[in-house]
């Protein structure tokens, strides 16, 4: 049986999570016996493939090629994976939906906006459909190996669902929301092992909310702890969480 | 007419293609054709709190997050009053040592060393010379590993701030690597040997190389801006004084285009590894002059394929600057170490460093209660592009005689040899 057919691309990015992968480097090469690669331009220049089973996309759709490009891979191939948080939840680039006028912030940049692409940034399941997602500013690249291996065995991946917190604990990462600090470890899906904790850093969210998040009782514990509510919101917006977090606070009032 | 149109260069940073028209065998409208989509980090972070700077700016690039995360560090401590300690400075200079080595081993690897060798793949590349690729995994690991423990991952720093640090590094794990350190040292010259077999094509072209220099130390973290023309740059402007830093470095968007190119009074110019070199080379560590010499480059070297040969040549050199440096920040007591206060006022600031791909520049103004309300940001990409473009107006006439096929393949070898980072020039 021929190998699965992989691709690793990008839109617009900071090509973040291509880095992260190639920085596993070997495990990465130990797959290419079960894989084949389709497309990875950043690593090869060769030509592309047609079909895939797998495809891998990172960035953000920003000018119209992005998207011609996102809408016609999604018809080449049978999975399709959005890698980072931009692809997930629009991320870093993500922030310029949050001011007051995107065309404000194109002519701050440069002379002459005419043709310089300034959509709303939006994650690629906005767009298209998408069949898994592997999440975090960089992701992680055991999970990007384990999606890979699950596939190959045609077992469905999952990221298991508990919070940032459950990992912080057990690594006995002291709780900065405890110190009076906006950390959204509760609400935020875990997997990163609380890199961000290790570092005496408040996680800012950058894996997403959990499927149904403890928002009640998280917005109890940061009054008690009298972070405001608008510095939270604040938070928010640095990886694009905003819009989910208000509209949760909206149905549950 | 014949026009020459490459859609997108595979194995390079970011999207650019290339065009160029030849009539009667003279190059006209020569371009890159940069693609990256904009994502206006500056416009971005007007209007916001400084002390998400560097983490959005990071994020401009995933090869070199940390010289965008230093240089606005830098910037924003300028703008407060605020001075660094003196560990944090060698702490700081060890991770701009760590991530030039993580994004030159990048490059050298991934994306340029295949043109070297005719495979296009690197992967295909990595089945051929599996030796070579291991110890080139040695050296990356050592990088990764040094930012991951000073900074708090190998991409996306999370430790360092304005005026330290969240926490310090602990000291074993700094032993720890200073112990690994002769052994990474003897594979990256066995790297060297291997790439002495590397055969650059001949293409000189003199220009004019821009970089930070210092009087008694190869200028990374820290300097001044000198060219090979004249000799201190930053003697026409004060680095902080902004006014003479846009009047001399232009920033410039041709018609429609999404990046915005550089010049130095008018003239474009090179940053980079070879632009360091050949300012600085007498300042190498020992083992990197050797490297230099076992490369065959020989200063001042105005042939752009060697800039991969030469970042090969500051690997070595910051592969023996580490130890330096850890041996200096074992003997500090870090028990008394503080982060500086930050006393939150308006002000404005310059950061410059030596990012992998050259001379960075963060520029910014906040207000009274620390809002950004200015900020610019010139990475080294935008700089050379200019000068690459000038390079393939020179180059591409010589290329006439090969096929189309290789013709091809020569414009995309000289742009790789260049190390471009388009999402960072595009920004």
């Amino acid at each position: 049986m021929a190998k699965p057919k992989i691709a690793v691309v990008s839109l617009t990015a900071c090509n973040g999570c291509q880095t992260e992968i190639l920085n596993q480097a070997e495990k990465f090469f130990n797959l290419l016996d079960f894989v084949e690669i389709g497309n990875f331009p950043l690593v090869e220049d060769e030509k592309s493939s047609v079909k895939f089973d797998v495809v891998f996309i990172e960035g953000s759709p920003v000018t119209k090629e992005n998207f011609n490009y996102l809408k016609d891979l999604r018809k080449r191939t049978k999975f399709l994976v959005a890698l980072g948080t931009c692809a997930c939840l629009g991320g870093i680039p993500k922030i310029k939906n949050y001011a007051r006028s995107l065309k404000e912030k194109a002519r701050y940049v440069y002379k002459n906006i005419a043709r310089i692409a300034n959509p709303k940034i939006q994650p690629l399941k906005e767009i298209v459909k998408i069949d898994a997602e592997l999440p975090g500013c960089p992701p992680s690249s055991q999970e990007f190996l384990q999606l890979i291996y699950d596939f190959l065995v045609g077992r469905p991946f999952k990221i298991s669902e508990h919070p940032i917190c459950y990992e912080c604990q057990i690594k006995g990462y002291p709780c900065l929301l405890l110190e009076g600090k906006a950390c959204l470890g509760p609400l935020i899906l875990g997997g990163c092992q609380a890199v961000c904790l290790r570092s005496h850093y408040p996680c800012e969210g950058c894996r997403g909310l959990l499927p149904d998040p403890a928002l009640a009782n998280y917005l109890k514990i940061i009054k008690k702890h009298k972070i405001k509510l608008s510095k939270l919101l604040n938070i928010l917006e640095k990886f694009g969480l905003k819009e989910e977090i208000q509209e949760l606070i909206r149905s549950k009032s | 007419m014949h026009i020459i149109k490459i859609d997108h260069i595979a194995k390079v940073e970011g999207h650019t293609g290339f065009i160029a028209k030849i009539t009667d065998g003279r190059v006209k409208d020569l371009r890159l054709d940069v693609k990256e989509g904009a994502r206006l980090i500056e416009g971005i972070l007007v209007g916001r709190d400084f002390r998400e700077a560097p983490i959005i700016v990071s994020r401009i690039c995933g090869i070199c997050p940390l010289a965008h995360n230093l240089a606005c560090i830098k910037a924003l401590e300028q703008a407060l009053g605020i001075k660094p300690s003196s560990l944090t400075i060698l702490l700081r200079k060890l991770l701009t040592a760590g991530q030039i080595i993580q994004s030159h081993s990048l490059h050298i690897f991934f994306l340029a060393m295949g043109d070297f060798f005719k495979i296009p793949s690197s992967l295909k590349l990595a089945r051929k010379f599996p030796k070579e690729m291991k110890k080139m995994l040695i050296l990356r690991d050592l990088a990764n590993q040094l930012v991951d423990v000073i900074s708090g991952r190998p991409i996306h720093a999370l430790i360092t701030q304005v005026g330290g640090w969240t926490k310090l590094p602990e000291k074993d794990k700094l032993k720890a690597i200073f112990e690994k350190t002769p052994e990474v040292l003897k594979e990256t010259l066995n790297i060297v040997e291997f790439l002495a077999r590397a055969k650059t094509p001949e293409f000189i072209r003199q220009t004019e190389c821009v970089g930070l220099a210092l009087k008694k130390e190869y200028a990374l973290y820290d300097g001044n801006v000198i060219s090979s023309k004249k000799k201190i740059l930053s003697k026409d402007f004060k680095l902080a004084d902004i006014d003479k830093f846009d009047k001399n470095f232009q920033e410039f968007q041709r018609p429609y285009e999404v990046v915005k190119m550089t010049k130095y009074q008018g003239s474009p110019y090179l940053v980079g590894a070879l632009a360091r070199i050949n300012l600085r080379s007498k300042l190498l560590n020992p083992k990197a002059s050797w490297a230099m010499k076992k490369l065959s480059i020989k200063v001042p070297d105005y042939n752009l394929f060697d800039n991969t040969l030469a970042q090969m040549v500051e690997i070595v050199h910051l592969v023996e600057e580490i130890p330096k440096l850890l041996k200096l920040i074992l003997k500090e007591n870090f028990a008394k170490e503080k982060n500086k206060p930050i006393r939150i006022k308006a002000g404005s600031g310059l950061g410059v460093l030596e990012a992998p791909r050259g001379t960075l520049y963060h520029y910014y103004k906040i207000d009274s209660k620390g809002i950004m309300q200015k900020a610019n940001i010139v990475p080294p990409t935008a700089q050379f592009l200019a000068n690459l473009e000038e390079d393939l107006k020179v180059y591409l006439p010589k290329l006439k005689k090969f096929s189309s096929k290789k013709e091809r393949q020569m414009i995309k070898m000289l742009v790789r040899a260049y190390d471009p980072c388009i999402s960072c020039a595009v920004h």
